[in-house]
């Protein structure tokens, strides 16, 4: 079924629903092996709920279309039996769970996926020399692996533990939800240079973002544009910088132009 | 709190309870002493009668099944075993100085108080020909004041004893082990234990209570009356770890006393498994200053159980420090009670008294009922109390398997979560991972069968 040039995850149609209220009106979006995508777009134009859509977050039900996952149906699939089979979502905003132990959480996570990879679990040993090794990629303190989940960190704090995770369960397709949001420049750096790290022709990303800072340290194969449910707008990485400057009436402008004409 | 006895309890027939009573006298012959503790608390359980639900104490637990049932004390156990090491809940403390009861009996063979330092002793009831140190026995526990403490002291047998002498510092807890064995027909035992720490002493006691075979737990009904009395001298600690698996169909009733002298520390932490009644008393004297009281509890209850955890904290005088957290994790049908008194005299200025319960229900049915009764009397005194009443955060479930964590792994990682905070409250590693086991195995699907 698959061959190299299968795309890792392709979106055709999908809509989805939140709160009761339809917010993704027919999406379509393929990312291929090795590709990095942005995706911009307006303040609750569905962004976040496209990513709780793929991961099969409660609050996004999916009502139409279909999502191929390394060539196979995704959404039939609990939230992790999709986690096991490659996909992994940095949250706009990580959940706090205090008492739950942030390495528990990782080896937890990480032995299921290997499990269902059909490996080696790892031992307390070996887990913790991985995990530091990436925290140390982010310029992370080893204590942070011994705190609760996110519980008392800080807003950059809890960025950069979700790109810890990211790094440790070494995800197919990784879905970055304005991992950039709130970080300073040098934090900004850090985060880049753990995406960067993972970056190879196996895996792809998908970065939502509303500042095209991050992508001068994260460069996009293309860039999107995410109004009202659906990409209304994709184009080259020079194309957020013209998002920046411009902001997105004018492609509110053409699209309706484009749909009076 | 208790009542004088009630008219109408005079009339009615005699319990089992109380005819039994020649028979176990003339089974386990007891020193002058005993005997006549015995029939002081057989005659004060008369005077007050089984409480009923009108009484307020007992406003969530209805003791009628035990009036209705019949409860002789356990026989010997025909097979004892002969070593604990098939006993799962060891929290992480197989060796090191323990006594076993086992159904009302000292068992030598499967004891070890040899380790224990110069300063320490710890021995049974029954090696004990007189009274000599043990005035402290039913001064804390007092058997007119209660109708269970009464029965217990009515059926007194091989009690417990740990006394820890001035200046005396215990690292190796001491593991006190109540097991009985069932017989496919309903039996009692009265679990007893006396801890006095004086001055100065440093001591860690743990409590277990449990079924001595396989498949136990599935087996006949038993009731565990338990009595706990620690005596805390002047700048003494003393923690407690109390677990209670006997099973779902146990009635357990534990009261613990405590007394505290001036600068005394009480720290206990008690961890229930589930019962078709499990009753947890704790009644705390503050009766000097400086002392402080530190009462943590863990109730884990499934289908039909029902756990009721009542305290009373006692401020007597000045300066007294006293913090209670409860919590309940209540799935099926389960049913959870606390209830927690905050009494503070009038001239006890300065008491810094703080209590709060928490519950997570894992199901639609289960309930939670939870009672703060703070008496105040004094004015110038820090008080507070909360109490919660929730779910499992989806948020945090959906996050977890966000990460590939199986369903009910994310469910276990976040109820432990939950429970963390007393099984650290032990404040001993090892007990600590041994409760957090002890957990694990409780949450499990088939919990059940598993052996105490
Ligand atoms: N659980 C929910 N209940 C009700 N409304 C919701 C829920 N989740 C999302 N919405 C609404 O759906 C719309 C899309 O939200 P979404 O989070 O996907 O936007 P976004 O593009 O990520 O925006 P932002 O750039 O601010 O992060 C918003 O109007 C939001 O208020
Ligand atoms: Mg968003």
């Amino acid at each position: 079924m698959t061959n190299d040039n299968t795309p890792l995850l392709e979106i055709r149609g999908v809509r989805a629903t939140a709160g009761g209220k339809e917010i993704l009106k027919g999406l379509d979006l393929k990312v291929g092996p090795g590709e990095v995508h942005a995706i911009m777009g307006p303040n609750g134009a569905g962004k976040s709920t496209l990513a709780r859509a793929l991961t099969g977050h409660q609050d996004a039900e999916v009502t139409g279309g279909e999502v191929l996952f390394r060539g196979k149906p995704l959404l039939d699939l609990e939230p992790e039996e999709r986690a096991r089979e490659g996909l992994f979502l940095a949250f706009q905003y990580p959940v706090e769970s205090p008492g739950v132990n942030n390495s528990t959480l990782l080896r937890e996570g990480l032995n299921a996926i290997r499990e269902h990879r059909g490996e080696d679990e790892l031992d307390a040993i070996d887990f913790l020399q991985i995990a530091k090794a990436k925290a140390d990629l982010l310029e992370m303190d080893h204590a942070m692996l011994g705190r609760a989940v996110n519980h008392g960190f800080s807003g950059g704090e809890k960025k950069r533990n979700e790109v810890l995770q990211m790094l440790v369960l070494e995800p197919v397709v990784a879905v970055l939800d304005e991992t950039d949001s709130g970080l300073d420049i040098d934090a900004l750096k850090v985060v880049a240079k753990g995406v960067n790290a993972l970056r190879g022709a196996g895996r792809s990303f998908v970065v939502i973002t509303h500042y095209q800072r991050l992508l001068d340290y994260i460069v996009p194969d293309f860039v999107h544009v995410l109004a009202d449910g659906r990409i209304v707008k994709s184009g080259p990485k020079e194309l957020a910088l013209e998002l920046e400057e411009k902001g997105y009436g004018w492609i509110e402008e053409e699209l309706s132009e484009a749909s009076a004409s | 709190m208790s009542q004088a006895a009630s008219p109408t309890q005079t009339t009615a027939p005699a319990s089992a309870f109380e005819t039994d009573h020649d028979a176990f006298v003339t089974a386990q012959p007891a020193p002058a002493w005993v005997a006549a503790l015995r029939t002081e608390g057989l005659a004060s359980f008369r005077a007050l009668g089984l409480p009923s639900s009108r009484d307020e104490d007992w406003l969530y637990t209805n003791v009628r099944p035990l009036a209705r049932g019949h409860f002789p004390p356990a026989p010997a156990s025909v097979h004892p075993p002969t070593s604990l090491a098939a006993h799962r809940f060891a929290l992480g403390l197989e060796e090191g100085p323990r006594l076993v009861v086992l159904n009302g009996r000292y068992e030598a063979s499967l004891s070890s108080t040899a380790e224990l330092p110069a300063g320490v002793h710890v021995t049974n009831l029954a090696a004990c020909r007189d009274r000599g140190a043990l005035e402290a026995l039913g001064s804390v526990a007092q058997a007119v004041k209660h109708p269970f403490v009464a029965l217990n002291q009515a059926y007194l047998d091989d009690a417990a004893l740990v006394h820890v002498e001035a200046g005396t510092v215990v690292h190796a807890p001491i593991q006190i082990l109540f097991l009985h064995t069932p017989t496919g027909d309903p039996v009692a035992v009265h679990p007893r234990i006396l801890v006095v720490a004086e001055q100065g002493s440093d001591v860690t006691i743990v409590e277990r209570y449990g079924i001595d075979c396989i498949g136990a737990l599935a087996g006949g009904t038993c009731l565990t009356n338990a009595v706990s009395e620690y005596v805390l001298g002047a700048n003494a600690r003393v923690r407690t770890v109390r677990v209670q698996r006997e099973g779902t169909r146990t009635y357990h009733l534990g009261f613990t006393g405590v007394r505290q002298a001036r600068d005394s520390h009480f720290q206990s932490t008690s961890v229930s498994l589930g019962g078709a009644i499990d009753r947890n008393e704790v009644r705390a004297h503050l009766d000097a200053e400086g002392a402080e009281n530190h009462l943590a509890g863990l109730y884990v209850i499934s289908d039909e159980e029902h756990c009721d955890n009542h305290t009373v904290v006692h401020h007597h005088v000045p300066h007294g420090t006293s913090r209670q957290l409860f919590k309940g994790i209540l799935a099926g049908q389960a049913r959870g009670a606390f209830t927690g008194r905050v009494v503070v005299d009038k001239g006890a200025q300065k008491t810094s008294a703080e209590q709060a319960n928490h519950n997570l229900l894992l199901s639609q049915k289960a309930v939670a009922e939870t009672r703060p009764q703070l008496e105040i009397y004094a004015d110038d005194v820090q008080c507070a109390h909360g109490a919660t009443i929730g779910r499992l955060d989806v948020d945090a479930l959906n996050y977890l398997r966000s990460r590939g964590i199986g369903k009910t792994e994310a469910r276990n990682l976040l109820v432990h979560a939950f429970a963390r905070e007393i099984t650290e409250a032990a404040g001993d590693a090892r007990i600590g991972e041994g409760l957090d086991a002890l957990l694990a195995a409780r949450l499990a699907p088939s919990s059940e069968g598993t052996q105490a």
